[in-house]
């Protein structure tokens, strides 16, 4: 991202002057008060919202000039997370995690033995065809994350990931987010969660007042 | 646990929308069906009446007796053009005036004019003005009217339904076309959470309008098949019963099996229209409100 803004309607900028590169297999935290636009960044990102200015470049493509199958197919690069969880009620709960490989033409024979590893992976293998709006708010948070991880995308992008799940489970979480890094994924989280943050050794971008700033992960690990 | 061999489908049913939908769309189909109907047989009816207007001409005998009359018609049936002739005698040209002076009104002294009916070959038939010189050659006074005159008039009228059928048609198509875009706005406004899932999933905008398309399809079908079927039995009651026997209706051409079968395209045409304007209507709505 480049000298990105971004205002909705004529009202005051949320964002301002945006410069962001995400580096191919990083991992990254985005972290901030709470309204400092954090959400809005992401949404950015993976290509929700549309900046009011700036220049936004994804897997090597201009956004600003990419057809609408164009940004279908760089969306299908990016798995999110979001923080209200996007589940469809509708839809089991292995109906919603096979969603982004469904939504990609594979056949269901294809996927469904990846799809019931990765729900047993996260603890929801008996929960397979029930729908989601019968979890708690941590099982619907687990639901989103493999939903998000399951077509193993390049870019992962996540919204307060372990914000309704406890600390054990936050951890394992978290190692999932990590084993999807080494292998090759990009990944960005945003989170409040300062023990969670300490944990790992990644870029951390602040977001303050729709103003970024960058403290590398050399620097956090910088002896007192 | 259940069976996860089989994808469930994406786009729930909405049974609140479409169940109003069904009964919109059905009678849509209904008048839109009826109007076709009405409209085929009048065309035909008057096509009809008007080949049989040009296929005969009336020769009116302004001064003689039936005996000028009979020679009238044996001149003309040798005439070129001409497949036969044939002189109406009294009762036949009291029956024509029987409608407005009624049956018993006619005194047997009133003057009647005297009357030759003339059938032509569709081939070569001959004018009017070479029929009346014939005669007047043979020295027998006639005036011949070719019936020119009626059909003009049926032609007009054969226009003036065609246009209004077709009218009525584009109206129905129209109103069936609004009401499906109205609903579909209502149906992607009741799942925003679904088209949003997907198209953040990476569902290309297309397969997000394939679920609702497909959808209107169906529904349209059912619609389509249930309205069609709804205006066969009112013609065929309404014939039966006879009421319009002497309309356009019920005229010389009646309708038949073979005009029920015009009925027969009626629901896939509908589910086509259903479908595409539910397709339209989603990617109008998706290149409006996603990015």
């Amino acid at each position: 991202m480049s000298h990105v803004g971004l205002r909705y309607g004529n009202g005051p900028e949320v964002l301002r002057d945006i410069n962001l590169t995400l580096h191919q297999g990083s991992l990254q935290f985005l972290t901030g008060p709470s309204g400092a636009g954090k959400t809005t960044l992401l949404k950015l990102i993976y290509l929700a919202l549309h900046p009011s200015r700036g220049f936004v470049q994804l897997f090597g493509q201009d956004t600003s000039l990419a057809s609408r199958d164009d940004l279908a197919y760089l969306r299908r690069k990016i798995g999110v997370v979001f923080q209200g969880f996007g589940l469809l009620d509708h839809l089991s709960v292995f109906e919603n995690v096979a969603l982004p490989l469904r939504v990609t033409g594979r056949e269901h024979q294809d996927y469904q033995a990846d799809v019931k590893d990765l729900l047993s992976w996260v603890g929801l293998g008996k929960v397979l065809d029930v729908s989601p709006a019968t979890l708690s708010g941590g099982e619907k948070q687990r639901v989103a994350i493999a939903r998000a991880v399951v077509a193993k995308p390049e870019l992962l992008i996540a919204d307060e990931p372990t914000g309704n799940v406890d600390p054990e489970m936050g951890k394992r979480l978290m190692r999932l987010f990590l084993e999807l890094n080494r292998l090759g994924s990009t990944v960005l989280i945003a989170s409040h969660d300062t023990n969670l943050i300490q944990a790992v050794i990644a870029d951390i971008y602040s977001l303050t007042d729709g103003a970024l700033s960058f403290l590398p992960a050399r620097k956090k690990k910088k002896p007192k | 646990m259940s069976d996860l061999q089989k994808p469930a489908p994406l786009l729930p049913s909405d049974a609140e929308h479409d169940g109003p939908l069904f009964f919109v769309i059905a009678i849509i189909v209904f008048l839109a069906s009826l109007a076709a109907i009405s409209g085929f047989l009048a065309v035909q009816n008057v096509t009809h009446w008007q080949q049989t207007l040009q296929s005969e001409m009336t020769v009116q005998i302004k001064s003689g007796n039936m005996a000028q009359a009979e020679q009238a018609a044996r001149q003309l049936s040798t005439f070129p053009g001409v497949k036969n002739a044939r002189a109406a005698s009294r009762d036949e040209a009291k029956a024509l005036l029987e409608p407005w002076l009624g049956a018993d009104n006619i005194p047997d002294d009133l003057p009647i004019p005297l009357l030759v009916h003339v059938q032509l070959e569709q081939q070569n038939p001959p004018d009017a003005k070479t029929l009346a010189a014939a005669l007047a050659a043979t020295g027998i006074d006639a005036s011949v009217d070719d019936h020119q005159h009626w059909a003009k008039d049926l032609a007009r009228s054969a226009r003036a339904v065609q246009i209004l059928s077709i009218v009525v048609l584009a109206l129905l198509v129209t109103a069936s076309i609004a009401v499906t875009g109205f609903a579909t706005r209502a149906g992607l406004a009741a799942r925003r959470d679904l088209v949003e899932v997907l198209h953040l999933v990476g569902a290309r905008d297309r397969v997000i309008a394939k679920l609702f398309g497909r959808r209107f399809v169906v529904l349209g079908f059912k619609a389509g098949a249930s309205g069609a079927v709804l205006a066969a039995i009112s013609i065929a009651i309404l014939l039966a019963s006879g009421v319009g026997s002497s309309s356009f209706l019920g005229g010389a051409v009646r309708p038949g099996f073979a005009h029920l079968l015009l009925l027969l395209p009626v629901p896939v045409l509908t589910a086509i229209v259903g479908g595409w304007t539910a397709k339209w209507s989603v990617l109008s709505n998706l290149r409006k409100t996603t990015q």
